[in-house]
């Protein structure tokens, strides 16, 4: 059976990579097949990649401060594009005050550093909307 | 899902490869039914070579004259989670200004040889889906990975100037296989010393055709006009000796094999492996699972059970 399937995206002008890479690995160690494409993501490109490659979760590592504008940019574009089944989560540094707006928006969870592995993972295993 | 709705847009292709991923032989036969037998650029070489930095070079320039691609890039399965990190798209980043583009990353699912069970299922979908051309990126795992050779019309496999010394120059099966080989990296050693030493090794393939060796280097976009060039020599070459219409029909003998080879899988172990175990631990005799998972898998003993059963001394009832 196909495996849950992640994009992990970096948006932006964001080049803090590590945290992403670490994730990406980590969650392999999971047993998810996770998508990685690399830095320097537009909104557009971070949509058609989720397209393409018909992930299950879509995973934005943002380090930058910019964390509003690109979770609002992914959603609009997933609204456009029908993307309703797949969740949204993200990490990085995310101040609580933006965490709580994001989730109202209608991003699925945050993860700031210090989260465990199996936390993100028992999470996305627990929400992700496509019965496979 | 109907085929010819599979065709019409991005999203729906994407969803119909998931289908025969997940084993939806329905979709995949009709896709199968439907190719066309579009040209299939096998791309295979040592990791970190640059196998996705030159598919996305050389399709970049086809892309920008109209022609519509396709692209399937292919990573290793963790053998003890299961799990895999796709990670060709990193170099593809300049391909998303393209329409006329498709990219998609599949994993090996645990399978040796370069590929999982359903790349060639994924192939025929991107044909029947109206394509033009495909290039399938293979595990680099390097020399016994030849699978790609049972779907692709063109193989290229890609070196570096600073690996292998003569003698793993000489034991690599990819030698055997590749149509056009290309010393990248170029800008980090002696490319035309490796050159050298590869002209005096590769001979002529068994259909005529003389492998062509090349230089380049991918992020600076050298050598690609070149190497463009060489591919549509061989797709001319094996259109005007007629080999292409074998190597068409053995992609979908192959595709076919996949199905029996993953059934036969299933029958061995995953589906009953438990259910055996189970027949030993009851006092069940070895023999008899093993003429019932024979019987299974369609295999005849003909001639041999009457053999056997002629034999003397050889003990038992023979199956
Ligand atoms: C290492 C580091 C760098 C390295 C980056 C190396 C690299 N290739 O990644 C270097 C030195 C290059 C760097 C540069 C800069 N940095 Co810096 N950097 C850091 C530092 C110290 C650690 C980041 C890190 O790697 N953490 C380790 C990884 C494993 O953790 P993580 O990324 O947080 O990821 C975890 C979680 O957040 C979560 N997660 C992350 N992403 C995702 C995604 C998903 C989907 C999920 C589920 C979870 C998840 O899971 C991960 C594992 O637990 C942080 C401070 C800090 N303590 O975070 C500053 C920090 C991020 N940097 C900062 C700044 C300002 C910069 C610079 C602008 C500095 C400058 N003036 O030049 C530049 C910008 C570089 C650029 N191009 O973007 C600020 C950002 C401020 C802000 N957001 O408001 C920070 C917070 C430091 C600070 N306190 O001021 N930096
Ligand atoms: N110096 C130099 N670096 C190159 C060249 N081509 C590719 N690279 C770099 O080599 C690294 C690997 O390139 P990829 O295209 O990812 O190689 P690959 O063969 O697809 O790798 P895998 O898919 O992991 O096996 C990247 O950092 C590229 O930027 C080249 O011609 N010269
Ligand atoms: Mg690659």
């Amino acid at each position: 059976m196909r495996k849950i399937r992640i994009l992990i995206a970096k948006p932006g002008l964001d080049g803090h990579d590590r945290g992403a890479k670490v994730l990406a690995r980590s969650l392999m160690d999971e047993g998810f097949e996770v998508i990685y494409t690399g830095i320097h993501q537009t909104a557009e490109d971070i949509i058609r990649s989720a397209i393409e490659e018909d992930v299950d979760v879509i995973g934005l590592s943002i380090l930058s401060g910019a964390h509003m504008y690109h979770f609002r940019r992914v959603l609009e574009l997933m609204k456009e594009n029908g993307l309703d089944d797949v969740l949204l989560i993200g990490g990085g540094i995310v101040p609580e005050d933006d965490k709580k707006k994001l989730i109202e928006m209608g991003v699925n969870a945050i993860f700031n550093p210090g989260t465990s592995i199996k936390e993100i993972s028992e999470f996305i295993k627990n929400n992700v909307r496509r019965i496979k | 899902m109907n085929i010819d709705e599979i065709m019409s847009d991005r999203k729906k292709i994407a969803k119909a490869i998931s289908e025969v991923e997940n084993g939806n032989t329905l979709i995949a036969t009709e896709a199968l039914r439907r190719i066309r037998g579009i040209d299939v650029i096998g791309v295979t070489g040592v990791p970190g070579s640059g196998k996705s930095t030159l598919i996305s070079k050389i399709a970049y320039k086809m892309a920008k004259e109209g022609k519509k691609i396709a692209i399937i890039g292919i990573d290793p399965t963790s053998p003890f989670s299961g799990g895999a990190v796709l990670g060709d798209r990193i170099r593809m980043k300049e391909l998303n200004r393209f329409d006329n583009v498709f990219i998609r990353s599949i994993s090996t699912g645990g399978k040796l040889g370069g590929m999982s069970y359903h790349t060639p299922d994924v192939i025929n979908i991107l044909d029947a889906a109206g394509f033009d051309l495909i290039f399938l990126e293979t595990v680099g795992t390097g020399q016994d990975e030849v699978d790609v050779m049972n779907i692709a019309t063109t193989i290229m496999v890609v070196l570096v100037p600073t690996l292998g010394d003569e003698v793993q120059v000489i034991k690599a099966g990819q030698l055997e296989i590749g149509d056009i080989f290309v010393v990248n990296k170029a800008d980090q050693g002696a490319a035309d010393e490796k050159i050298k030493e590869m002209t005096l090794i590769l001979k002529e393939r068994k259909d005529g055709w003389i492998p062509k060796i090349m230089k380049s280097v991918a992020v600076t976009n050298q050598g690609i006009d070149e190497i463009i060039r060489a591919l549509d020599e061989h797709k001319n070459f094996i259109i005007e000796k007629g080999i292409k219409n074998k190597k068409i029909m053995e992609r979908m003998l192959y595709t076919i094999k996949q199905y029996a080879l993953e059934r036969i899988e299933n029958i061995m172990y995953n589906e009953n492996i438990e259910k055996y175990i189970n027949q030993i631990k009851d006092g069940k005799d070895i023999s008899r699972i093993i003429d019932e998972i024979m019987l299974e898998m369609g295999v005849n003993y003909g001639k041999g059970r009457e053999i056997y059963r002629k034999v003397e001394g050889m003990g038992g009832e023979g199956p």
